[in-house]
């Protein structure tokens, strides 16, 4: 009896995955390039929503930092003034929560599908039946070809290839969106976070079929140019090089309003 | 760039974020299955011969196996061999899967037996030959340790003393039976997951781009090719100068033997995934939609169908008048071949994918759960149930 998930989620993105390569000369490896990007696009309100909301947030840290010195000993009047202050910027601090959680359960779908697909073993092949519906795009399409350039989808890149660009991309990503520390305190465990990820999910990319790996840098080089045209440039990865040596005489919370201010005041496909 | 944290709170957050990265991961990920394989089982007519899903060829006695001896009853000749794989460099998908040093080795195809030796062929690509009395393996086919034909799955097939196996290299091998020398190749250029069948001189394979090949036993020569509408799903049997083969369209296909034509073709709602089973001109065709469709080998026509519940992914067999098929659920159903009248269910409890196997009135059954089940069709009752634990 098949399961709730795979009804509502896992089945239609599976089978959308299979009907797409038959569009595309039976490549598996395309489909997953244009259902990633299908799946962006689609989900791109929600991602600007959380950057939009992010960035907002980030705007007041000079301003929370000011109420943690005042009210540091006395958390209850800490969180009040807190959120009175987030009333006043019309910010709901949850706002970037919400578009993550409902983009989660796609993103397990698109995963989980991705790896059903792939059928690289003859256990799995058999499992599939269980999961495609009976569209002529979709019977055509079975067994999938599961080459694509140097990569068998199915089994992990054998060249370290794959795995340089699903961290690269994913380390760029995290510099583009993530401020540089107000607190020095704070400094090392942000760089430790920054380079944590994208070192393990290179890890992960020796390990996992290539075909996922795929996916991965897809969606990252989509989220980079996502973030580039929503910021009007690189972001903290490269605040302008105009305004590095201005940028290093102030203090740090002036310096990160100055960036985010600058960022503003360029050319980006959505102006805040 | 100095990395230590040397504050104890931000050290905790950053562990528990690895571990939740990980756990999700571990969650979502493991949808990729190791290969595990589907033996069924053979025999010599006194011993039953299968491969288990811990790389070992079992030889074991049914009288033993049904007084529940403890194994090997050597004095009824049964025994095991361990066939060993290559050292794994590591495979898992999330943290939960194979681990790096596994060597296991994965048997999808039925053993033959024939004469004083038992082959057996692995998912590594290696053809083993074993006494039958004394499982002494007797020759590999390739000799060298690292060489692999590719990975085998469909059965072999032994006619003229010669060995066919198909590999997912999209080879088709030839092999002397005694020594196991190459007697010849041929590349059809796609992967092959499903078995040959031999008929009157000529070989016929068909591969995961499509394609059905018929070639010369002798040495392996191309008769002719065909582009089938869909791939094939199942192993081809051939009766009466037709090849009978399922495909992932859905469909069955008779094909003319001696040119390739396309005879008739019948719809299922599903892959039809087991090899057919051919007798008096009735093709009895399980199907992954859990029916069971008694086919003119003629016509084309629909005889009969019956439901069994869910998807039958093993191949059947014929006793007299009664077909035994079992599905997914483990549900082994006695059917009249006649008129697909339902006469008995025997449930076993776990999934049967391997092709079930007879010997007299008692059908073996090799499930995932690695255990064979015994079932006696005449009484309808299942009468044990074996699983050889490494020792």
């Amino acid at each position: 009896m098949p399961d709730i998930w795979s009804i509502v989620a896992l089945d239609p993105f599976l089978n959308v995955l299979v009907a797409l390569s038959t569009l595309v000369s039976h490549n598996i490896g395309l489909s997953i390039i244009i259902i990633t990007i299908i799946v962006r696009a689609i989900l791109f309100p929600l991602t600007l929503r959380q950057t939009q909301s992010t960035k907002a947030i980030q705007t007041l840290q000079p301003k929370i930092q000011e109420l943690q010195k005042k009210y540091g000993r006395n958390q209850q009047k800490l969180q009040q003034e807190m959120m009175k202050l987030y009333k006043e910027a019309g910010i709901n601090p949850l706002g970037c929560i919400w578009p993550m959680l409902v983009q989660f359960p796609i993103w397990i779908a698109l995963y989980q599908s991705i790896m059903l697909a792939l059928a690289s073993t003859p256990e799995s092949l058999l499992d599939l039946s269980r999961h495609l519906y009976s569209w002529p795009m979709v019977t055509q399409a079975i067994p999938l070809n599961e080459t694509f350039l140097w990569l068998h989808l199915s089994r992990p890149d054998p060249y370290l290839i794959l795995a340089i660009i699903v961290g690269g991309t994913m380390w760029v990503q995290q510099k583009m969106v993530t401020p540089p520390p107000t607190d020095p305190r704070q400094q090392s465990m942000n760089q430790m976070t920054t380079l944590m990820m994208p070192l393990m999910f290179a890890m992960f990319t020796l390990s996992f079929p290539s075909g996922l790996a795929l996916y991965w840098a897809i969606s990252n080089i989509i989220g980079i140019v996502m973030q580039y045209l929503i910021s009007g440039g690189w972001g903290y990865l490269r605040p302008g090089s105009k305004d590095k040596k201005s940028l290093k005489s102030l203090p740090p919370a002036e310096q990160q309003s100055k960036v985010i201010t600058d960022s503003q005041k360029k050319k980006g496909f959505f102006k805040r | 760039m100095k990395l230590k944290i040397k504050n104890t709170q931000n050290r905790r957050i950053l562990v528990l974020f690895i571990i939740a990265v990980a756990l999700c991961l571990t969650a979502v990920g493991c949808a990729a299955q190791a290969p595990q394989g589907w033996s069924g089982c053979t025999s010599n007519g006194t011993n039953i011969y299968y491969g288990s899903m811990d790389s070992r060829i079992i030889c074991f006695n049914p009288d033993s196996r049904g007084r529940g001896l403890t194994f090997p009853d050597k004095e009824k000749g049964e025994w095991y061999a361990l066939i060993r794989g290559p050292v794994s460099s590591g495979g898992m998908c999330g943290f939960g899967c194979a681990p790096a040093t596994a060597s296991k080795v994965a048997i999808y195809s039925t053993p033959v037996v024939a004469d004083e030796l038992v082959y057996v062929a692995t998912y590594f690509g290696k053809v083993h030959a074993y006494n039958t009395v004394t499982g002494a393996e007797r020759w590999i086919y390739p000799r060298d340790m690292g060489d692999s034909m590719g990975g085998i799955v469909g059965n072999i097939v032994l006619a003229e003393n010669t060995l066919y196996i198909t590999s997912s290299s999209g080879y088709i091998y030839a092999l002397e039976m005694e020594y196991g020398d190459k007697k010849w190749e041929f590349n059809t250029g796609g992967r092959i997951w499903t078995a040959s069948v031999y008929s009157d001189g000529k070989v016929y394979a068909s591969n995961y781009d499509g394609k059905l090949f018929a070639l010369s036993g002798k040495d392996g020569s191309l008769i002719w090719e065909i582009e089938l509408p869909a791939s094939s799903s199942s192993s081809p049997e051939v009766y009466k100068n037709k090849i009978i083969i399922g495909t992932f369209d859905h469909y069955l296909y008779a094909i003319n033997q001696l040119d390739g034509q396309i005879e008739w073709q019948f719809k299922g709602n599903g892959w039809f995934w087991a090899q057919v089973i051919v007798d008096d001109d009735i093709i009895y065709a399980c199907c992954l939609d859990g029916n069971i469709y008694a086919i003119n080998a003629d016509s084309g026509d629909l005889i009969w169908q019956y439901d069994s519940g869910a998807a039958i992914s093993s191949r059947p067999v014929l006793i007299d008048n009664w077909l035994v098929a079992v599905n997914e659920k483990g549900d082994l159903h006695i059917i009249n071949s006649d008129g697909g009248v339902f006469k008995q269910v025997v449930a076993l409890g776990n999934k049967i994918d391997a092709p079930l196997y007879a010997l007299g009135d008692i059908v073996y059954a090799h499930g995932r759960d690695d255990y064979v089940y015994a079932v006696d069709t005449a009484s309808g009752q299942m009468m044990w149930k074996f699983k050889a634990e490494m020792q």
